[in-house]
């Protein structure tokens, strides 16, 4: 089996530009939207290889239309709420409404975010419905982004799986697209290796028994006009390299290259 | 494909046949149906050894020199080994090799 170079990415290259930057850029970008404060930022990037269960702390992922996942534990919503309606605790028991206020607050903090970085890092914009799950990496994977607000643990987490952000590792972290069989850059060390051209006047096709009862004197004919060029090949006959005439140069055959 | 006659070398479906016949060959080198085997002789009229450089530096009309001389005689080869040599004659309009010399099939 051949592996291409572009078919994978070491895992160490989502802690690189520009990975890092484009995250950043978009949680900037959301934060500023949605919190007059505005300090939300990027904590801290963790690449998990298998699932990402052990980074949840709310009941579960939510999972967006673009396959990102945000986890925003309960006592950080109450807080992302105070920071984007700018209103104070009051100490009341939220009522039914505020609950469904809330829920609806969270849905879209978490779908703005998502389409804010799917635009960032040019993700593809949907890739299923959105979902609660235990692990939207699906077991293969993914980075998981730490937001905080630099005041005491960290706000929520995002996880992007690998899958929908390899595109993006890929166009403008991965190695470029080398067409195949292109020798152009081993040129200068292979431009003094030999390789031998055989001149072949051509073939004769003939029997076993033919070739038993050869004897000296005999003589094959070839079905080959008098004049014509025949094949130089390279590669112990594998490859015809071109045609040629015959010629003579001080003494010695030499051949002449035909178009 | 090589088919050997000692033990154990041979294909599985060739151990079954080994064991009715007692280790008879069903063929030899004389066998009339051999001499139905068609097989092809390359007439080589010589080499030469280009570097890459130098084989990308081609151009039609490049005259190359061969490592033969213009009355050498023409190998001809059967499966990459020398079996003959001759002389380049005319027939009619066409090519031919005149055979000089005969040598053992390697």
């Amino acid at each position: 089996m051949t592996y291409h170079a572009r078919d994978w990415l070491p895992y160490g290259v989502m802690y690189r530009e520009p990975v890092r930057r484009g995250v950043e850029a978009a949680v900037s970008d959301w934060a500023r939207r949605w919190f007059a404060s505005g300090r939300i930022g990027v904590s801290n990037l963790l690449v998990c290889s298998t699932d990402v269960r052990g980074e949840l702390e709310g009941g579960a992922w939510r999972v967006t239309r673009q396959g990102i996942a945000l986890d925003i534990p309960r006592r950080s919503l109450q807080s992302l709420v105070e920071k984007g309606l700018a209103t104070s605790e009051s100490g009341e028991q939220p009522t039914e409404t505020d609950r469904q206020l809330l829920t609806e607050f969270e849905r879209r903090l978490i779908d703005d975010l998502s389409v804010t970085l799917a635009a960032q890092l040019s993700l593809p914009h949907e890739t299923a419905a959105s979902a609660w799950g235990r692990d939207p990496f699906g077991g293969k994977g993914g980075l998981v982004v730490r937001l905080s607000d630099g005041n005491g643990p960290d706000l929520a987490a995002l996880a992007i799986p690998f899958e929908i952000l390899l595109p993006f590792c890929r166009a403008s972290l991965g190695p470029s697209d080398s067409p195949k069989g292109d020798l152009e850059g081993l040129l200068h060390a292979l431009a003094s290796i030999p390789v031998m051209i055989e001149a072949t006047l051509g073939h004769f096709d003939l029997g076993l028994s033919e070739l038993q009862e050869l004897a000296v004197g005999d003589v094959l004919l070839m079905n080959r006009p008098l004049g014509d060029a025949f094949d130089l090949t390279i590669a112990g006959g594998q490859r015809v390299l071109g045609r040629a005439e015959m010629q003579s140069a001080n003494g010695s055959l030499a051949f002449v290259l035909q178009a | 494909m090589k088919i050997s006659t000692q033990t154990g070398d041979a294909p599985p479906e060739l151990e079954k046949t080994r064991a009715g016949a007692a280790g008879r060959r069903i063929l030899t080198p004389h066998s009339p149906i051999l001499k139905d085997v068609r097989v092809e002789l390359d007439a080589k009229l010589g080499l030469a050894s280009l570097s890459v450089q130098e084989l990308l530096a081609l151009n039609v009309g490049t005259v190359v020199k061969l490592d033969a001389r213009l009355n050498d005689l023409v190998e001809l080869r059967l499966n990459n080994s020398a079996v003959a040599r001759g002389e380049i004659v005319a027939i009619d309009d066409n090519f031919g090799i005149r055979i000089v010399e005969i040598g053992e099939i390697k």
